[in-house]
């Protein structure tokens, strides 16, 4: 059947009623309103506290979170944790805390002769 | 000396433009800004929320979060609309996840449309296009994404292209695929999703 309606789109043609839906859904789009627009512009912040704010987070935090940034946050606590608790295990184990025979280094050392090498120049004047 | 920026500048200055000129101090960019991009935005949100008081939610925080960025935006990073419409894309994203925690579907794009066409035309109007967003909802999300983005928010497809992170060919394909399958959707469903369109 031939289509007959020019006001209307041709129901043999998907892709002409796919435009009309567009162009329906399109036409149902109200403008924003006065009081709406209204409303964003009054919220644009003023340059010197909206952006500051944005700027500048550190303003707003308490003095403990302050220097606790400013030592180096976590990584600084965790480490000098560390190290405290290295340095407890030291003090109360001794220094030779892997468990070695530093002892018999220490004795073998004692019968190495620094000298030794002079020995033939005594025997020989 | 220093150079003068009127009103006329202003109007014609780039967004990017604009948001630096706010980030240095001057309301008056931001405004521009407002009503230079609000009616995309809003339709925007509008398309993907079909509720006028959702859609100004949307645009409005939209709004706050570019005066947020501002003071850190590099004018080379990307446009602001581009930012622009993936914030308000995201943002409507999760309220349609909220909405579909916490309320009915059913009593979503009941907002009264203006009044001036006739009331049988408005009806008509109001079911092709919730016809539509029903078919968009079927299609997978890239292809929905390059339908909505051209012939709802009508954006260029070299701009859907850079909105999409695609060449022109893709985006082009991919809205060829997603017409059809519209299309087809659209042809076969509406006597049983109860449409009472004349043109089917």
């Amino acid at each position: 059947m031939k289509h007959s309606d020019p006001t209307r789109p041709d129901p043999n043609d998907p892709e002409a009623q796919l435009d009309q839906y567009f162009k329906s859904a399109r036409d149902l789009v109200p403008e924003p309103d006065r009081d709406f627009m209204q409303r964003v512009l009054d919220q644009i912040p003023t340059p010197q506290t909206g952006l500051n704010t944005v700027n500048d987070p550190a303003q707003h935090r308490p003095w403990w979170q302050q220097i606790f940034s400013e030592l180096g946050g976590w990584p600084t606590i965790t480490g000098l944790a560390t190290a405290g608790i290295v340095g407890i295990w030291i003090g109360m184990t001794g220094t030779n805390i892997w468990g070695l025979p530093l002892d018999q280094f220490q004795a073998s050392a004692d019968f190495i002769d620094p000298f030794m090498g002079h020995d033939l120049s005594y025997i020989e004047g | 000396m220093m150079m003068q920026i009127d009103d006329q500048d202003l109007n014609i200055a780039p967004d990017d433009a604009l948001l630096v000129m706010f980030a240095n101090g001057s309301q008056q960019a931001a405004q521009i800004l407002v009503v230079r991009l609000m009616p995309r935005i809003f339709s925007q949100a509008f398309h993907r929320l079909n509720s006028r008081a959702d859609a100004e939610d949307v645009a409005q925080e939209a709004f706050v979060r570019l005066w947020r960025i501002a003071p850190d935006w590099k004018q080379d990073q990307a446009k602001v609309s581009t930012w622009m419409y993936r914030v308000v894309e995201n943002l409507c994203i999760d309220r349609l996840r909220h909405r579909g925690r916490t309320t009915d579907m059913g009593q979503v794009g009941l907002d009264p449309v203006d009044p001036s066409p006739s009331v049988a035309a408005q009806m008509q109007s109001r079911t092709r296009a919730n016809a539509l967003y029903d078919a968009l909802d079927q299609l997978p999300d890239r292809q929905a994404q390059a339908i909505r983005l051209r012939h709802l928010d009508e954006r260029s497809n070299t701009e859907i292209a850079d909105i999409m992170g695609l060449t022109v060919d893709a985006v082009e394909s991919l809205q060829a695929r997603g017409r059809r399958k519209l299309a087809a959707y659209l042809q076969d469903h509406h006597s049983e999703l109860g449409y009472q369109d004349e043109t089917l």
